[in-house]
């Protein structure tokens, strides 16, 4: 019943908004940055942006640091860094210069500043390294298709419904169809998860004694750290934030920074101020959208009733599907899990899109076949987000472990942010770039695979020793080396801006 | 009960500082063009 609902919903919406963009999709333009249309409105924009960095790390890791994790309303404050910091940081600095350019894709920009190669290399690795993140959002999804069922569906053919959602999700109308859905599910998300918290408290006032006052009292009582808003101070003692606060956030800035699957609606953006002009509602959109999980997760950790039902080693997963069962009734479970849904599926949608662009413009038509017709790119990139999204099912069904390497692709592309960054603001200049991909993969690769002994706090983590290889070659040096190197390419636009405007006026 | 609000409304306010701090510096990088930009 619950699971119909959430499917039904998702079905309606995904063919209806099809149907309505599917005939404006004319080109691979149209389907990848929605060219014909004029560009994206600030509201769109914002939307779009907002459920795109959204995804399982956003819900269920939240909710599982939460409560198995220890961290109680501590885990909120990664929706705050994600909310109040990164996502301003993309929609008025990062967003805009990339749009900036001109171009469409970011190994388009990188083409422009280090050559060919560089950009078939930007695009592989941007590509390979965001296959870890859709294998992680099917399987959320999965497991709460699976939840859902009450156990009637196993997990492969429940992960298996993930990919056919995911993959509907962009496939007749592309950024079109991703933004009109995406419009409709902003606002689920918020009522639905919203609701579900208003209906937990309900159910704890009559069910619990001592009602919601009685959950803070198992937290007082219990040894996490002595009580449950303490946790806020637990998170940011600086060993937490040296170790795991910082590193985690600046690697997910650098290789978010240059991805395709999340600055697709900056590219398609109809201005710089439409880009800019939703970052409040944006924000707190984003920050609050994590409240209702670790909510949910915090209150269901501290009640036998609900703890009874799930097997010990799977309470992080289950905590909140198993709680919603229990404490909610069918409809409003249907409306969490709709939330739930459009928090996974659209950032396992965008980045496919990005990524089978990547795959189509830049690789395959770049290196192979530079004449193809625009009309074979926009079926080679639908078939792209076929072939890529069975990939990212593979490793879902396969891979033991997804965190690890979801976390060490992702450290692939600090090497590529600060050739971005530098060839962007500072000097052009190949060597260092080089030099800066080939010291940062060995580092990545040795720090990984190899631990090297004595290494000196904290750069003995691989992601600071990544960051600092990669800041001194591909910053530093570049800098120290200015004279060898070209003009950047915001002077180089800048310069050519100076020069047409010259014309005009002549 | 307070807990609860407490938490929703203390991470409202961290969303509207973090995000008004931001916002604040990328006017100070951009006089004159006001909260949102009036001119491209």
């Amino acid at each position: 019943m619950i699971l119909a609902i959430a499917l039904i919903y998702f079905a309606v919406l995904i063919v209806g908004a099809g149907l309505i963009t599917m005939r404006q999709v004319k080109s691979s333009g149209d389907f990848t940055t929605g060219t014909g249309t004029g560009g994206m409105s600030w509201i769109v924009v914002c939307t779009t942006f907002v459920l795109i960095p959204l995804g399982s790390g956003h819900s269920m890791s939240l909710w599982e640091m939460a409560t198995v994790g220890g961290m109680g309303a501590g885990a909120l404050l990664w929706a705050i860094a994600v909310g109040a910091i990164f996502l301003p940081i993309m929609m008025l600095f990062l967003g805009p210069i990339a749009r900036n350019t001109g171009y469409k894709t970011f190994p388009e920009i990188t083409k422009a500043m280090y050559g060919r190669a560089f950009g078939w290399f930007h695009a592989a690795v941007s590509t390979s390294s965001m296959s870890g993140i859709i294998a992680a959002e099917l399987i959320g999804t999965g497991v709460a298709i699976y939840t859902l069922s009450g156990g009637a569906l196993s997990l492969t053919p429940a992960i298996i419904i993930a990919f056919i959602f995911a993959l509907l999700y962009i496939f007749f109308g592309g950024i079109l169809q991703m933004a009109w859905i995406n419009i409709v599910n902003s606002i689920m998300l918020i009522i639905g998860s919203f609701a579900a918290v208003a209906g937990t408290v309900i159910w704890v006032t009559k069910n619990v004694a001592n009602g919601m006052d009685g959950i803070m009292d198992y937290y007082k009582n219990s040894d996490m750290g002595g009580g449950y808003l303490n946790q806020y101070t637990n998170a940011l003692q600086p060993t937490t934030i040296l170790s795991i606060i910082i590193p985690v956030a600046l690697m997910h800035l650098c290789a978010i920074a240059v991805s395709q699957g999340h600055n697709i609606p900056f590219f398609a953006a109809k201005s710089n101020k439409a880009i800019r002009k939703g970052v409040y509602l944006a924000g707190v959109i984003n920050a609050m959208s994590a409240v209702p999980w670790v909510l949910i997760g915090v209150i269901a950790f501290a009640l036998p009733a609900v703890m009874s039902t799930i097997a010990p080693e799977e309470v992080g997963k289950l905590i909140v599907p198993a709680a919603a069962l229990m404490m909610l009734p069918k409809p409003l479970t249907g409306l969490l899990m709709i939330s739930l849904l459009s928090a996974t599926l659209s950032t396992a949608g965008s980045i496919t899109l990005g990524s089978a662009q990547l795959m189509t413009t830049n690789i395959i038509k770049d290196a192979l076949f530079p004449k193809m017709s625009d009309k074979h790119e926009l079926l080679l990139t639908r078939v792209m987000c076929i072939v890529y999204l069975l990939v990212c099912l593979f490793m879902a069904l396969n891979l033991p472990v997804i965190m690890p390497v979801f976390f060490f692709c992702f450290m692939l592309n600090i090497p590529l942010f600060f050739c971005y960054i530098t060839g962007m603001f500072i000097t052009i200049n190949k060597v260092t770039c080089n030099l800066t991909l080939i010291a940062g993969y060995i580092v990545a690769f040795w720090w990984t695979f190899v631990p090297p002994a004595n290494v000196p706090y904290p750069f003995n983590d691989t992601t600071w020793a990544v960051i600092a290889v990669s800041f001194i070659f591909g910053f530093l040096l570049p800098i120290i080396l200015k004279k060898q190197g070209k003009m950047s390419l915001n002077q180089m636009i800048k310069v050519s801006r100076g020069q047409a405007e010259a014309r005009i006026a002549d | 009960m307070a807990w609860l609000w407490l938490v929703i409304i203390g991470q409202l306010i961290g969303a509207l500082v973090g995000t008004f701090i931001l916002n604040l510096i990328w006017r100070g990088l951009h006089p004159g063009q006001g909260w949102f930009g009036k001119t491209e």
